[in-house]
């Protein structure tokens, strides 16, 4: 017989676990701890490739306005396809590092939801890139079956 | 009487526990963890038929005669080349595994509550991420390696 008489909210507050069953043990935090490092050492690469693409593009800047829109174009590219992502990893580090140290809850929800973006917006680029592919190649055989 | 461990008792309130928006943002997490691991297996699957297709199409030029310097230049590389990109196919099919283990893994612990999926699921994290970091700093290295070699080669020519 299914108890009716829980409140509503039951397990809506985020501040309290609302599964027992799951632990975060020593171990986990160990993985977690090492996963960090490994992040920040991505974001700093990802930083890294961003400021080395930031000056190439200064550079080519000094060859006149072709450079300029070209290195503008290139720089919101980047700023979409290596920022954000390198900025989701950073942050999931920090964030995640912070909630270990202090046992801060909202900072490794924080980090979790930092984790989750990463991936969203990894998963999103890669359904885009996988559209334009399907419409290239559908396009190749229309025109393959044009010229037969 | 009392326990001896009394005082020294777990207090939940100052630790690090899973909650709702947690779990919520490793089921999410899980979710597209598990789809970009399937396109990846899929890709490299697509890589390994493209690697052998062009060894293979390199073998028929080869066997019927066609002597071009362009062939002959991607001939010579061929060999290198194959093994470059199986190395490259091999090592994302590696990723790839940690990461659909840590996507089903973390999936499970949370619909099930299941601790030893959990645990498992974050170390195939951390040995996503390991692993990952491993194979950037080789390629780094690689590339840091074959371009100083090549700016060798290339400079004393054109200053002779």
């Amino acid at each position: 017989m299914e108890d009716h008489n829980q409140p509503l909210d039951e397990g809506l507050n985020s501040n309290q676990s609302s599964s027992p069953g799951l632990q975060i043990t020593a171990r986990i935090r160990q993985f977690w701890r090492e996963s960090t490092q490994w992040a920040l050492f991505f974001a700093i690469l990802g930083f890294l490739y961003l400021a080395l693409l930031v000056f190439t593009l200064l550079q080519g800047a000094s060859s006149g306005a072709a450079g300029v829109a070209g290195g503008l174009f290139v720089i919101l590219f980047a700023g979409a396809f290596i920022f954000f992502p390198t900025w989701f990893m950073f942050q999931f580090s920090q964030k995640l590092k912070l909630g270990l140290r202090e046992e801060n809850n909202t900072a490794a929800e924080a980090a979790f939801r930092n984790l989750r973006r990463l991936y969203q917006f990894a998963g999103v680029l890669l359904i885009i890139l996988l559209s334009i592919y399907a419409i290239a190649f559908l396009f190749l055989l229309l025109m393959m079956g044009r010229n037969m | 009487m009392e326990n001896l461990d009394q005082d020294i008792s777990f207090d939940a309130s100052n630790q690090l526990a899973p909650t709702r928006e947690m779990r919520q943002n490793w089921y999410e997490t899980a979710s597209w963890a598990k789809f970009i691991s399937i396109v990846g297996f899929i890709m490299a699957g697509i890589a390994l038929l493209l690697v052998s297709s062009l060894t293979t199409i390199f073998a028929m030029l080869a066997q019927m005669g066609v002597d071009t310097p362009g062939l002959n230049l991607l001939n010579s590389l061929g060999t290198g080349m194959t093994i470059y990109m199986l190395v490259l196919v091999a090592v994302q099919v590696a990723l790839n595994l940690f990461q659909y283990r840590f996507a089903t893994r973390l999936k499970t612990a949370v619909q099930r509550t299941d601790q030893v999926a959990f645990e498992e699921a974050w170390l195939n994290f951390r040995n996503l991420f390991r692993w990952s970091g491993v194979f950037l700093i080789v390629l780094v290295v690689f590339y840091l390696v074959f371009s100083l070699y090549l700016l060798a080669v290339l400079l004393p020519t054109e200053g002779g």
